[in-house]
C-alpha cells in the first residue's frame, strides 16, 4: 500500500450487503494487492448462510501509485541511472572533497528529471483530468523545491557555511513572478505606469535583484532627481559576499556595516523625504524590519520572508540561524496565513538541519516513495560515516526495498525494482530472488530476461526454478521439445527423466521421436539421468544404423542392453532393433554379445508373461504383444547368429 | 571508421521491443521515420517516430494501440508493414499521408498451442508474401491480399521459433530456441534441410541476411555469440564470436555497408562490429543467389575472410551499457536507432562514417 | 491510493478461503456450497474469469491451497467431510473451446475429525503437504515422486493433544534452516496452556519434535502464519488470537552441517500485540515480502500493520465493510444475471471504483 509509514493508520470503507460487512482478508502477490470478502467463521450449518437474493462479492484492493503514469514513468526510468552511477562512483571510494562534486552534480541531474518533467506535464496530455495533472505538477514542484533547499543546505555546502547567496538564487528561481512582470513592464511604452511597477521594485528588492530595481528605476520620469540618483548611487554600491572573491567574511561584514550606514545616513537627511516610495527601499535596505514585515504578501511565503529578512539583517547567515529565522518569519505570516502546511513542515525542518524529520514529513505529504528514496540515498551518501547520521543507513535500505516493491508490483516496471535490489543489503538480494521467482512466465522472452538478471546475479536456484516452471509448462502442452531444452538448462534429473521415458513411450507407440536433432545433440547434458544417456546413446544407434555402421551399431546396441539403463517397457524394442542385426549375412554381433541378448530375452520373457496377467499399461501392452509374436522370430535369429559367429570366431583364432 | 557519434536518449514511458527504419522514399535519401512497438505493459502500441535533421531527439508522429507486446516488425513495402504480437497474430498496418498509421487488417491468433495462445515472435516479408513464427513451432505464410493464410507448416519436435528470414524468393530459413537452423522451401512440401547451430543447443534468437551475398546469415545466440553462416557449407557455421554477456536480441547487417554489423544483446550492450578493418575482401566465386541490387561490396565480402574466421573482428561499444536489456536496433545510413527496456529509444547519430 | 475491483464470487454460500497461486495470476475460492472455483487473470482487460467449477467435498470446503507450479498445476483442499484432497488441472480442446477440469489425484482421508486447514511445504522440501484436524493431528503426506501424483504417502503423524485450527510452513528459502511448522489451536479453554506449538523437522532422525510452545498465546487461536523471509536472522509469525499478535523467533543455536540431531532452540520475542480490533481475531496473512500483515476481525475490519525501518509494528491502513442495504451498485448487480468475473451490468463494466479515506491521516510525532 502506498500508505505504508503512516504515523496513523488511513480508513478506508467498503461497501457490502452481506454480513453487515463483516470481512477478512487475503493478502496476495507482490503488488500488495488483498482480497477482501465477507466470511463468518466456520461453524458448520446444514443450508445457505447466504440469505437469498444476496451474493457473496470479492474485493481486490490495490494500491494505485502516482509513479505509474506516463510522466511519472520517465522520470522512474531516467533516476535509476543517475541513481546506479551514484552508487557506483560511492562505492569506489574517495574522500569527502571528492565524494561532493559527484553528489552535487547528482543531486542536480535528478531535480533537473523532475523540472523536465514539470514542464512536460505542462505542454502534453490534455485529456489527464485537469485536477490530476494539475496535482501531477503540484507533486513535482514541491519535489523540486525541497531537493533544491536540501542541495544548498546540506550537500552544495561552501567554505564557512554561508548559505545565504544561495538561498537568494533559490528565492528567485522559485519565485519568478517579479522578474516576468519587470520584463512586461520594460516592454510597454511607459513603463512606471505599470499598476504594479512600485510593486515590482519591491518585489525586486527583497530578492536582492539590485541592478533590476535600477533598470526599473531608470525608467522612472524623476531618475534625474536627487532623490533617485542617490537611491541608485545606494543599490549600486551594495556589497555581495563571494565566496571565492577573496574577500574574507570579517572583511565583507565591515564594508557591509558601512554600506548600510550609509544608507541609514541618507534615510536620516531626508534624502528621500520627497519621495515616499524610495523611502521604504531605503528602510528596506536598512533592515528595518517592520518595513519588510509589512510588505510579506510580495513574498508570498514564510521562506521568502525570512530569506529576504535575512538579506538585509544577516547577510553572512549560516545554517544554525537559520531555525530562530524561519520561526521568526513563520510567526510573523502566521496571523495573516492559515494554518503551516505540510510543506511548510519539510522546509521548516530542512532548515533546522532535522534530516530524519524532512525524510519522514516527505514520505507523508509526498504521495510516493520515489523522492523519499533518492533524497535519502543523497544523504546518506553525504553524511557517510558521520555518528549522528547513523540513522540513515537503516532508513536508506527500508526506503529503496519500499520503493523497489512499488515498481516490482508494477508489470512493466519490475525489471526497474531489481536494479535498486543491487544496492540493498541482504534483503535486497533476497527481494531480488522473490521478485524474479515470481514474474509471471508470459512467454518465453519474459523467462529469457528473467533468466539472464537472475544468472547475472548468480541467482542459481531462481535460474533452475524459471527452467523447471518453463519446461513443465511445456510438457504440459505436449511440447517436448522446449520441455527437454528447458528441462536440461534446470539440471533437473528427475524431470528430465520424465521427459525421456514420455519420448521413449512415444517411440514404442508409435516409432517416431519426436525433436531427434536435439536428443542426437545432448552432448555433456546427457549425463542429467540415466534415462536421458540411454536416450541419447539410443539416438546415436539409430544414426550409426541409418548409417550402415552395423558392427559399430551392435556394440553399441549390446552395450545399452547390458549396461541396463533401459527401462523395462523399452526391452523388447532393443531386442527388435536387434533381430536385423542379427540376420546380417556376415555376422556383426559377437557369439558373447549374443549370449547377453539371450539371457535379456529370458528375463524379457518371465516379465512379460507375468505382466500380462497383470494386465498394466495399454501403451505397453501392444508392443508386448508384438514382441511375444516376434519372440519366435528373435530365438531364431539369434540361434542362428551365435552358431555363425562361433564360427567366425573360430576361423580368426585358428 | 566511427567518426564523431552523438548518442542521445530517449524516455518514452514504456519499454520497447522493436525499432525499425521506415524504407526511405528513395535510393537517394536517407530514412528519416521509425516506427516503435512495446511490449509489458497493460496496453501495448506501435508508434512512429519522425528524427529531426538537427541533432534533437525524435519526434512523437502518431501511435496506435497494438493487442499483445510486439514481438516483432517488418515492412512489406515502404508503406505497409507486419507486426508479431504475443497473442498469436500478425497484424498489418499502413503509413496514410499526414504521418498517421492505420491498422489495415488481422490475422487473429494463427499461432497457437493445442490449448491456449502462443506468441508470435517473429515476421518476415519478401515483398509480396509475410511469414511468421512463433513458440508454437509454426512457419506460416500469409499474402497479404488474403484473409487466411496461405500455408502453415510445423516442424516436429515442438519447440518454440524465434527468427526467421527470406533467404531467396522462396527460402525461408529459421531459427529455433534448441539451436538449430532450418532452411524451408515454401514451394515442397518438406523442408529441404536443417541446419545445426552448435552441439549445446544454444537457442537462435535472431537471424540477418547479408544484403547482398544472401549466402551469408548472422546468427544471433542465447550464448551471447555471434554465428555467421555460409549456407553453402552447413555442416557447422564459418565462425562463432564471443560478444555479449546474455542472449543477444538482434542482428544487423549495415544495408548499405554490409562490412559493418551492429548487435544488441539483453546485457545492455550495443555492439559495432568493423570487418573491414581486421580483414582482406574475399571474392567470393560461386554466387547462385544473384543479388537484386548491388550495393558497394558487390560480390566482395570481408565476412569469409580467414581474418573473421579466426574471431578477429573488431568490437566497439556503441553506448555505455544499459542496465536493462536492449531489445531491438535498426540502422540506417549513418543513423542508428536502439531502443531498451529502460524505457528509452536511443538514437546515435554518425555511428560511422559511411 | 487504492483502488477496489468487485467480482461475483458465484458461490452459493459463504466463501471460506481464497488462495492465489504462486504468480497471483490464479486464484482459488472454496465455500460452503461445497464447491471450489478457479479463476484466471484475463491479459487483455485484467478480469477474473471463472475457468472451473466443481464439487469438492460432502461438506464445508474450509481451505484451498496451491502447489509450486514447478509440480504443475495443482491445489489441495481440506473439508468438514473430515477430508483433504489433491487436483490437478487437465486442459483439452474439445474442438469447441478449451476446458480446463481439474482431475482428483488423491483423497486423504486419514483423519476421523474435520480437517482444519492445509497446506503445501516450500518447494525445497519437495512435494509435501500438512494438514491439521478438529482432533488435534497434524498429518504430513508426501509424494515421494513428484511426476506421480496419484501416490502420496503418509510421511508423518503428530499429535498435538489439542484440537487444531491452523497450521503454516515456515516459508523460508534458506537452506541453513530446518522445516519449521507453526500449528494453532483453538481449544477455549486457557488453562490448557499455550495455543501456539512450533515443531521442527530433523534431517538426521527424519522426525518432527515439537521445539516451542508460544506459552503467552493462551487464548484459543484461529489463524496464523510465518512471514516470508528476506534475509532476517529470525523469523516472524503473525498470530490471530483475541488480538493480533506478532512474534520474533530468533534460532539461537545453528545447527549446520556439523549439527548432529541437534534442534534448534528459539529466543522468542513478542514483536508486537494489537487490540485494536477490540475483538476476536480470525485471519492474518503476509504480503509476499513478508513486510506488511493483514488482520480481520469481529470488528468487521481488515487492519494492515507494518514495521517502521526501527522494526516497531504499527497500524498502517483500515478497511471497514460497510453495511450497504441493497443500495446502488449493489442492487443493480444482484438484479442482473453475471457472467463469471462480473463483468455484466452496462457500465459497470469494470467495476473499479476508488475508496476515499474516510478520515484524514492527522498529524502526530514520529516516536
Amino acid at each position: 500500500m502506498d500508505s505504508i509509514s503512516r504515523d496513523t493508520e488511513e480508513k478506508w470503507a467498503l461497501p457490502d450487503p452481506v454480513l453487515l460487512g463483516r470481512m477478512h482478508g487475503v493478502v496476495s502477490s507482490l503488488c500488495n494487492s488483498l482480497m477482501v470478502f465477507p466470511h463468518r467463521h466456520r461453524l458448520h450449518h446444514e443450508g445457505s448462510q447466504l440469505e437469498p437474493g444476496k451474493e457473496v462479492r470479492l474485493y481486490q484492493v490495490e494500491s494505485f501509485s502516482w509513479l505509474w503514469g506516463r510522466q511519472a514513468r520517465k522520470l522512474i526510468n531516467e533516476s535509476v541511472g543517475t541513481f546506479l552511477s551514484l552508487q557506483k562512483i560511492m562505492q569506489e571510494g574517495g574522500g569527502a572533497e571528492e565524494r561532493k562534486p559527484t553528489l552535487v552534480k547528482k543531486c542536480r541531474e535528478y531535480r533537473s528529471m523532475i523540472q523536465a518533467s514539470m514542464e512536460e506535464s505542462i505542454i502534453f496530455e490534455p485529456e489527464e483530468v485537469e485536477s490530476d495533472l494539475h496535482a501531477y505538477g503540484q507533486v513535482l514542484y514541491k519535489m523540486e523545491l525541497i531537493l533544491s533547499l536540501l542541495e544548498i543546505l546540506f550537500i552544495d555546502t561552501k567554505p564557512g557555511g554561508l548559505v545565504l547567496n544561495q538561498l537568494v538564487v533559490w528565492v528567485r528561481s522559485h519565485f519568478p513572478t517579479n522578474h516576468e512582470k519587470k520584463s512586461e513592464a520594460l516592454e510597454s511604452d511607459h513603463p512606471h505606469q505599470h499598476p504594479s511597477y512600485w510593486e515590482i521594485i519591491y518585489g525586486l528588492v527583497l530578492q536582492g535583484s539590485l541592478d533590476d530595481v535600477r533598470q526599473m528605476l531608470s525608467h522612472h520620469p524623476r531618475a534625474d532627481t536627487d532623490p533617485f540618483l542617490s537611491m541608485d548611487e545606494l543599490l549600486r554600491k551594495m556589497p555581495f559576499y563571494q565566496v571565492y572573491g577573496g574577500v574574507s567574511a570579517a572583511e565583507f561584514t565591515v564594508r557591509w556595516q558601512h554600506w548600510q550606514g550609509e544608507c541609514e545616513r541618507r534615510l536620516e537627511e531626508g534624502h528621500f523625504a520627497t519621495c515616499p516610495k524610495l523611502l521604504t527601499i531605503c528602510k528596506i535596505l536598512c533592515g528595518d524590519l517592520d518595513t519588510i514585515g509589512s510588505l510579506w504578501d510580495l513574498t508570498d511565503t514564510w521562506y521568502h520572508l525570512m530569506v529576504s529578512t535575512l538579506l538585509y539583517t544577516n547577510p553572512t547567515a549560516k545554517l544554525f540561524h537559520l531555525a530562530g529565522a524561519a520561526q521568526d518569519a513563520i510567526e510573523h505570516t502566521r496571523g495573516n496565513h492559515s494554518a503551516i502546511t505540510p510543506l511548510d513542515r519539510i522546509l521548516l525542518a530542512s532548515m533546522e538541519a532535522d534530516t530524519h524529520q524532512v525524510i519522514k514529513e516527505c514520505q507523508q505529504v509526498l504521495d510516493n516513495p520515489w523522492f523519499t528514496t533518492h533524497l535519502t540515498d543523497l544523504l546518506y551518501h553525504t553524511f557517510y560515516q558521520q555518528a549522528e547520521f547513523k540513522f540513515l543507513g537503516d532508513l536508506r535500505e527500508t526506503l529503496i526495498l519500499e520503493y523497489s516493491e512499488v515498481l516490482s508490483g508494477h508489470g512493466s516496471l519490475w525489471q526497474v525494482g531489481v536494479l535498486y535490489l543491487d544496492h540493498c543489503g541482504t534483503s535486497g538480494i533476497a527481494m531480488a530472488q522473490v521478485v524474479l521467482e515470481r514474474r509471471p512466465l508470459t512467454s518465453d522472452a519474459v523467462a529469457h530476461k528473467v533468466v539472464q538478471m537472475a544468472r547475472d546475479r548468480k541467482f542459481d536456484n531462481v535460474v533452475m526454478s524459471v527452467c523447471r516452471v518453463m519446461g513443465r509448462r511445456a510438457l504440459d502442452l505436449d511440447r517436448l521439445g522446449s520441455a527437454i531444452w528447458w528441462g536440461v538448462r534446470s539440471r533437473d534429473a528427475a524431470f528430465t527423466s520424465h521427459i525421456a521415458h514420455k519420448i521413449l513411450q512415444r517411440y514404442v507407440e508409435d516409432g517416431k521421436f519426436e525433436s531427434s536433432p536435439l536428443l542426437d545433440q545432448l552432448g555433456p547434458a546427457m549425463l542429467l539421468s540415466d534415462t536421458l544417456t540411454f536416450l541419447g546413446k539410443y539416438r546415436e544407434f539409430h544414426m550409426l544404423y541409418q548409417d550402415g555402421k552395423y558392427q559399430e551399431a551392435a556394440t553399441l546396441l549390446v552395450s545399452l542392453i547390458s549396461s541396463k539403463l533401459a527401462p523395462e517397457y523399452f526391452w523388447p524394442v532393443l531386442l527388435l532393433d536387434a533381430l536385423p542385426l542379427l540376420k546380417c549375412p556376415k555376422p556383426v554381433i559377437t557369439s558373447e554379445q549374443t549370449y547377453e541378448l539371450m539371457y535379456l530375452l529370458n528375463n524379457l520373457h518371465t516379465a512379460t508373461t507375468t505382466n500380462t496377467e497383470k494386465q498394466n499399461g495399454t501403451a505397453t501392452e501392444t508392443s508386448q504383444e508384438a514382441f511375444l509374436e516376434k519372440e519366435r522370430d528373435i530365438r531364431l535369429a539369434l540361434t542362428n547368429n551365435l552358431a555363425k559367429a562361433i564360427i567366425k570366431e573360430g576361423t580368426v583364432e585358428s | 571508421m566511427t567518426g564523431g557519434r552523438v548518442s542521445s536518449k530517449k524516455y518514452v514511458g514504456s519499454k520497447v521491443n522493436i525499432v525499425r527504419w521506415r524504407p526511405a522514399a528513395s535510393h537517394y535519401t536517407h530514412a528519416d521515420t521509425f516506427i516503435s512497438g512495446t511490449w509489458g505493459d497493460g496496453e501495448n502500441e506501435v508508434c512512429v517516430w519522425r528524427v529531426p535533421e538537427c541533432d534533437d531527439d525524435p519526434n512523437l508522429q502518431h501511435n496506435l494501440k497494438h493487442q499483445g507486446n510486439v514481438n516483432d516488425i517488418q515492412y512489406v513495402s515502404r508503406d505497409t508493414f507486419a507486426t508479431a504480437s504475443s497473442t498469436g497474430s500478425v497484424h498489418l498496418y499502413q503509413h496514410n499521408v499526414g504521418g498517421h498509421l492505420e491498422h489495415k487488417t488481422s490475422w487473429k491468433q494463427i499461432h497457437s498451442f493445442r490449448t491456449s495462445r502462443s506468441p508470435c515472435t517473429g515476421v518476415t516479408s519478401n515483398g509480396d508474401q509475410i511469414a511468421s513464427v512463433g513458440e508454437d513451432g509454426k512457419l506460416i505464410i500469409i499474402n497479404p491480399t488474403q484473409e487466411r493464410p496461405l500455408r502453415i507448416m510445423e516442424s516436429v519436435g515442438g519447440c518454440s521459433v524465434y527468427a526467421a528470414v527470406y533467404v531467396r524468393a522462396n527460402e525461408i530459413l529459421t531459427g529455433s530456441l534448441q539451436g538449430y537452423l532450418r532452411l524451408w522451401d515454401i514451394r515442397a512440401a518438406q523442408p529441404a534441410k536443417t541446419i545445426l547451430h552448435s552441439i549445446d543447443q544454444v537457442g537462435v534468437y535472431d537471424l540477418a541476411v547479408h544484403p547482398t551475398q544472401q549466402h551469408l546469415v548472422a546468427a544471433g545466440g542465447d550464448d551471447g555469440a555471434l554465428a555467421i553462416w555460409d549456407l553453402r557449407h552447413t555442416t557447422q557455421p564459418f565462425t562463432i564470436i564471443a560478444a555479449h554477456n546474455g542472449p543477444m536480441s538482434e542482428v544487423r547487417f549495415h544495408p548499405g555497408a554490409p562490412d559493418h554489423l551492429f548487435t544488441g544483446g539483453l546485457d545492455g550492450q550495443l555492439l559495432h562490429w568493423d570487418a573491414s578493418t581486421s580483414a582482406t575482401p574475399t571474392h567470393t566465386h560461386i554466387t547462385p543467389y544473384t543479388p537484386s541490387r548491388q550495393h558497394q561490396g558487390g560480390s566482395v565480402t570481408v565476412w569469409v575472410s580467414s581474418a573473421v574466421g579466426s574471431g578477429c573482428v573488431d568490437t566497439t561499444a556503441i553506448i555505455p551499457p544499459s542496465p536493462l536489456p536492449i531489445n531491438s536496433l535498426d540502422i540506417d545510413g549513418t543513423t542508428l536507432i536502439a531502443a531498451s527496456d529502460n524505457e528509452a529509444i536511443y538514437t546515435v547519430r554518425q555511428v560511422m562514417l559511411f | 491510493m487504492l483502488v477496489v475491483k468487485s467480482l461475483n464470487a458465484e458461490h452459493k454460500d459463504l466463501v471460506h478461503d481464497v488462495a492465489f497461486d504462486f504468480y497471483g495470476r490464479r486464484m482459488a475460492t472454496c465455500s460452503s456450497d461445497q464447491t471450489v472455483k478457479i479463476w484466471d487473470l484475463n491479459d487483455d482487460d485484467g478480469e477474473w474469469v471463472c475457468t472451473a467449477s466443481w464439487k469438492t467435498h460432502c461438506g464445508s470446503v474450509w481451505k484451498v491451497t496451491w502447489a509450486h507450479p514447478e509440480f504443475g498445476q495443482i491445489i489441495a483442499t481440506c473439508s468438514f467431510d473430515r477430508t483433504a484432497a489433491i487436483w490437478e488441472e487437465s486442459v483439452s480442446d474439445s474442438g469447441h473451446g478449451v476446458h480446463s477440469t481439474w482431475i482428483k489425484r488423491a483423497g486423504l482421508v486419514d483423519s476421523r475429525t474435520s480437517v482444519m486447514d492445509i497446506e503445501f511445504a516450500p518447494k525445497i522440501q519437495g512435494l509435501q503437504l500438512a494438514t491439521c484436524s478438529a482432533g488435534g493431528v497434524v498429518r504430513i503426506y508426501e509424494a515421494p515422486d513428484v511426476m506421480n501424483l496419484n501416490q502420496w504417502s503418509p510421511h508423518y503423524e503428530i499429535n498435538c493433544k489439542l484440537q487444531c485450527s491452523c497450521i503454516s510452513w515456515n516459508p523460508s528459502p534458506s537452506r541453513l534452516h530446518a522445516p519449521l511448522i507453526a500449528v494453532g489451536s483453538d481449544d477455549p479453554n486457557p488453562a490448557s496452556g499455550g495455543k501456539v506449538f512450533i515443531y521442527e523437522f530433523s534431517a538426521n532422525t527424519h522426525k518432527w519434535t515439537r521445539v516451542e510452545t508460544l506459552v503467552t498465546v493462551t487464548e484459543p487461536v484461529h489463524d496464523l502464519a510465518f512471514a516470508p523471509n528476506l534475509g532476517r536472522s529470525y523469523h516472524l509469525l503473525g498470530i490471530a488470537s483475541k488480538d493480533v499478535r506478532v512474534i520474533a523467533l530468533k534460532p539461537t543455536k545453528q545447527d549446520g552441517s556439523q549439527g548432529q540431531s541437534s534442534l534448534t532452540s528459539f529466543e522468542v520475542r513478542q514483536a508486537g500485540q494489537f487490540d485494536d480490533h477490540g475483538s476476536t481475531v480470525w485471519r492474518v496473512s503476509w504480503n509476499l515480502t513478508g513486510t506488511i500483515l493483514a488482520s480481520s476481525g469481529d470488528d468487521g475490519c481488515v487492519r494492515l500493520w507494518k514495521a517502521n525501518y526501527l522494526d516497531i509494528w504499527k497500524c498502517i491502513s483500515v478497511m471497514r465493510g460497510d453495511a450497504v442495504e441493497n443500495v446502488g451498485e449493489a442492487e443493480e448487480t444482484n438484479n442482473s444475471i453475471q457472467p463469471c468475473g462480473g463483468t455484466a451490468s452496462g457500465q459497470h463494466t469494470a467495476r473499479y471504483f476508488k475508496l476515499a479515506p474516510t478520515a484524514h491521516p492527522s498529524h502526530v510525532p514520529w516516536h
